[in-house]
């Protein structure tokens, strides 16, 4: 039952994906996340099932950390999905874009429930390599220009992982689960490769090139997902392969902190120099990827209180996957159908709940991260608070950049589309409330205050100069 | 003379006795002649089950026949023949069945399938042979068998390729001989025993035992495609399409590579080979030969020679995996003879089944393919993906143990990079392919269609090989662990090679 609700997991999608090519197939796609859900739901944590007999000998099962990062990139996935089932988008609308879609879906929710390095490396394989086709390289130039570069990093990723994990899998005697690994330390360079391996899904600085011009030609649906849910299986690949206490020397997380550290800025700084909103948000996603990065570096410095951090560090994940898939679809609803009030409120208000606004899930994520770091490194607790008056001031400049974006004509709201989407922004809205008390939610009043006054003074000056061509896009590939 | 004592002569029989059959077939007796293949072909599945089974359980199955004192023609069944007579067999069976769709209605059809058929026999042959002397009758036999099928079209070029190929394997053959006859002369009748039999030799002829290594590698280097001896491979593309699938899968190529396993593993020995400096020596060429043939193939607009490239290279995963000291790195070049074989064959059906269909033969005629013959390209999809390494299909398997072999035996620092440039390679030369045949769109016509698209894609004996070859890479990746698996057969070789 457990064995078959897992493998399901991996095998629903992927035999969706065989008849996702027929007429009318578009109802597939929500289908396949159903395992997932399913198993968020009703499998108790803990639950572990061996398959000796495949691949290289595979085990699956479901803990803690899995069991988050399954129920936020299932729902997720599943929103998408009903997404992009109801829009009549030319790309989306494609057998051959629904093929990929369920392939990267297998990928993504099947590797998280690998507890193995083998079937682990196989869903991120799949992942990445699938995702390929959701760029929909075949519409235009660039596209194909921004496949091939997203696919030449992508394998370089791979094969740094694959290196990695060889050397893992000698050092272990060829043990491959994770359990087995998870004592057995780790060389200097088995390290190096994997932080540059999974460094390249979370776009850290200078691994990042293939990011903007990918987001900048996908389909938004698509971007959606791979700024919420698939970047976030680096995270998990860190976590998983590099788990704090004697695996992993302490030194490395110091140099992850400060990797981390940079990535948070310069995702900032290069997203406000965007004019596009989607590569705004994209830049975002890097800072938020940094702000992780940090705090798994912390986690692996402090290895004490390394429980504390991983369990915040799921908070935020979490919190990020939601936010920013909100994000994203609610600009495509923009993108499709013309700039509305309605629409720039909802995405007002996910905009604060990014930067970590008080009673929103972002201070809620904030909050559980301060905390656990507030003990080994008040130094990070600091530093998150910058982040967030800087986020502050990237989302000031992401309304601005919608408010001032060129109106076309104003088309019908799709309405599956438009139901999915306000349903994830109510979502948004009632989980913290749910989850904490409120007074554990008024925090980062001073930050987002301030970033919201800053941004809007910049705003000001900035406006009144704007003709005078001030030179952006460097960043814009 | 019992069971045991006949089981190999039976299977080299049933490929052998109907191809001779088939010589003097009339050219209009189509259904009979397919009717003794596929009686053949058959048979053989059945009788190499029987010898799995056997092989696996400890069972001794040896054909002895004494020629002259001291000179015997030994046919044995050991776990590594049983690998590749395997191969063979399933391989040979589905490539029958192609190549009677494929030559429906062409000329010579009856001398073609009686070589065809000689051609697997040798295979056999030399697969099950018990000693070195055996190996090497059975060798050049193949050499013979196959150019005429490589002459087959009767071309110019079809001849000129055909002799050039019968130039480098003629020598390769006339080396490998000196080779073998010389050390017959210092170390008597060579019978392949798992472990190998030279490390007892004194120490006195170690020279002439390295110069008689050198000998016998140069001799099956060349059917290897070893670089520089690779030449004639490029050239025999001309052959029609279920000859080069045997070409590159099941016969010649292989037998080389095979005949190199089967010198370090049960000849030599692959400690004693090593003692020697010989492994090193043997990985060299191997890396060498998997770059070189990898960037050769990058530039080929002609996708039959991007392929035959592409077999150059992949091939020397067989010896590189010999070189690698350590039963992991044994276990990835014995597997991957079986793993290159299904994905290689599955490449060059999917190959002739666009020129067969559509009249495509190069790379930038292949745009939007994938519309029109889906199965086809999927199945060529998933070869291709293995042979770059992707899981869950066979070529990560081999990479894998490739890999993993090489950390065990202190070798990373030279094997991975290589591992690894050549998967880029692979990338770079198949991913392109695969871009043009899924996402461009196709051009206002086919270069020459010929079979017009109906309840198939195309014929049915041409769709069914590529699809059943391509399940069956993806099998062999996804179920590795699983029980007769071809790794868990590499792994049972492995243990008894090294006693474990």
């Amino acid at each position: 039952m457990n064995s078959t609700l897992l493998l399901s997991i991996w095998l629903l999608p992927l035999l969706l994906a065989t008849l996702a090519r027929l007429r009318h197939a578009h109802w597939l796609l929500p289908l396949a996340t159903l395992p997932a859900l399913l198993a968020v739901a009703i499998l108790p944590v803990g639950t572990t099932v061996s398959l000796p007999w495949l691949l290289l000998g595979s085990e699956l099962g479901l803990d803690e950390t899995g069991r988050t990062f399954l129920g936020f990139s299932s729902l997720l996935w599943l929103i998408a999905a009903v997404y992009i089932a109801g829009s009549q988008h030319a790309i989306t609308e494609s057998g051959r874009f629904r093929v990929f879609f369920l392939l990267a879906m297998a990928g993504n929710l099947g590797l998280i429930v690998a507890q193995d390095m083998v079937s682990f490396y196989f869903g991120f394989t799949l992942m990445g390599l699938s995702a390929y086709g959701l760029i929909a390289p075949a519409s235009s130039r660039r596209a194909r220009r921004a496949a091939r570069t997203y696919l030449a990093w992508t394998i370089a990723g791979e094969l740094l992982l694959f290196t990695a994990i060889i050397f893992l899998a000698a050092i272990s005697g060829g043990a491959l689960t994770f359990d087995a690994l998870q004592s057995i330390p780790r060389s200097p360079f088995t390290v190096l490769l994997l932080i540059a391996g999974f460094g390249i899904k979370l776009a850290l600085p200078l691994l990042h090139w293939w990011l903007p011009p990918t987001y900048a030609v996908t389909p938004v649906a698509a971007v959606a997902v791979f700024s919420g849910v698939m970047i976030k299986a680096g995270l998990l690949g860190l976590l998983r392969f590099l788990p704090p206490g004697d695996a992993t020397p302490p030194d490395w997380g110091l140099l992850l902190v400060l990797i981390g550290t940079a990535t948070i800025f310069f995702g900032v700084v290069a997203g406000l120099l965007q004019k596009r909103p989607r590569l705004l948000l994209g830049y975002s996603s890097i800072s938020k990827m940094g702000v992780l990065t940090s705090g798994f570096g912390a986690a692996l410095a402090f290895p004490s209180a390394a429980p504390g951090i991983v369990a915040a560090l799921l908070v935020y994940a979490s919190h990020h996957a939601l936010a920013k898939t909100a994000l994203f679809l609610g600009l495509g609803l923009i993108e499709c159908s013309g700039r509305r009030i309605s629409l720039l409120i909802g995405l007002g208000f996910l905009a604060f709940v990014l930067a970590g606004a008080p009673l929103t899930s972002g201070a809620l994520a904030k909050a559980a991260l301060s905390d656990s770091l507030s003990q080994p490194a008040p130094v990070l607790v600091t530093l998150l608070t910058v982040s967030t008056l800087a986020t502050m001031l990237l989302m000031v400049r992401f309304m601005f950049l919608l408010w001032t974006r060129r109106q076309r004509r104003i088309l019908p709201l799709p309405g599956v589309p438009l139901l999915a989407w306000l349903y994830l922004v109510t979502l948004i809205l009632v989980l913290p409330f749910l989850v904490s008390g409120i007074d554990r939610l008024m925090i980062n009043v001073v930050p987002v205050s301030l970033g919201l006054l800053l941004g809007l003074g910049g705003m000001l000056v900035g406006s009144r100069r704007s003709r005078a061509n001030v030179p952006s896009g460097h960043f814009d590939l | 003379m019992n069971f045991d004592a006949t089981l190999p002569l039976l299977v080299l029989a049933s490929s052998l006795l109907p191809g001779l059959v088939i010589f003097f077939l009339r050219e209009e007796s189509h259904r009979l002649r397919t009717l003794l293949n596929l009686a053949g072909a058959g048979a053989k599945v059945i009788l190499v089950g029987i010898m799995i089974w056997g092989v696996f359980h400890q069972h001794t199955y040896l054909t002895r026949w004494t020629l002259a004192p001291g000179l015997e023609l030994v046919l044995h069944a050991d776990t590594l023949s049983v690998l590749f007579v395997s191969l063979s067999t399933v391989l040979w069976l589905v490539t029958t069945v192609y190549a009677i769709g494929y030559l429906e209605k062409s000329p010579h059809r009856s001398r073609f399938f009686g070589f065809f058929s000689l051609c697997v026999s040798a295979t056999i042959g030399l697969a099950l042979a018990g000693n070195l002397f055996t190996f090497v009758i059975f060798y050049e036999l193949l050499t013979l068998a196959t150019y005429p099928l490589i002459a087959h079209r009767g071309t110019p070029e079809a001849l000129r390729s055909a002799r050039i190929y019968l130039r480098y394997t003629l020598g390769g053959g006339a080396v490998l001989l000196t080779g073998a006859v010389w050390l017959h002369v210092i170390a008597g009748p060579n019978a392949f025993i798992e472990g190998g039999v030279l490390s007892q030799l004194p120490d006195e002829y170690h020279g002439q035992l390295k110069a008689i290594f050198l000998l016998l590698m140069i001799g099956l280097g060349v059917k290897a495609a070893l670089v520089p001896l690779h030449g004639w491979l490029p050239e025999a593309m001309v052959a029609p399409a279920p000859v080069s699938a045997l070409l590159h899968a099941v016969a010649v190529v292989k037998a080389g590579a095979f005949g190199i396993v089967r010198v370090v593993y049960d000849v030599y020995g692959v400690q004693f080979t090593s003692e020697l400096g010989l492994l090193a020596m043997l990985g060299v060429a191997a890396a060498i030969t998997i770059v070189y043939g990898s960037f050769k193939a990058l530039s080929q607009d002609n996708l039959k020679k991007r392929l035959a490239y592409s077999t150059v290279s992949q091939v020397s995963y067989i010896a590189l995996g010999t070189a690698i000291l350590g039963p992991i790195g044994t276990i990835g070049g014995i597997v991957h003879l079986v793993h290159q074989g299904i994905m290689k064959i599955t490449l060059f059906f999917a190959a002739g089944n666009y020129a067969e269909t559509l009249g495509i033969h190069n790379v930038s005629e292949m745009n939007g393919v994938g519309q029109r013959m889906p199965a086809t390209t999927l199945a060529f999809s998933i070869a291709a993906l293995g042979m770059i390494g992707i899981p869950p299909i066979a070529g990560f398997i081999s990479k894998w143990y490739l890999g993993l072999g090489a950390v065990e035996a202190g070798m990373a620092g030279w094997v991975l990079p290589v591992l690894i440039i050549s998967s880029v390679l692979n990338a770079a030369y198949f991913l392109p392919v695969l871009y043009r045949a899924w996402f461009c769109r196709p051009a206002p016509a086919w270069p020459a269609e010929h079979i017009p698209a109906a309840r198939y894609e195309t014929a049915g004996a041409l769709l069914w090989p590529p699809v059943i070859t391509a399940g069956l890479a993806l099998a062999a990746g996804l179920f590795a662990a699983a029980p007769y698996s071809p790794l868990e057969w590499a792994d049972l070789i492995a243990q008894r090679e090294y006693q474990l």
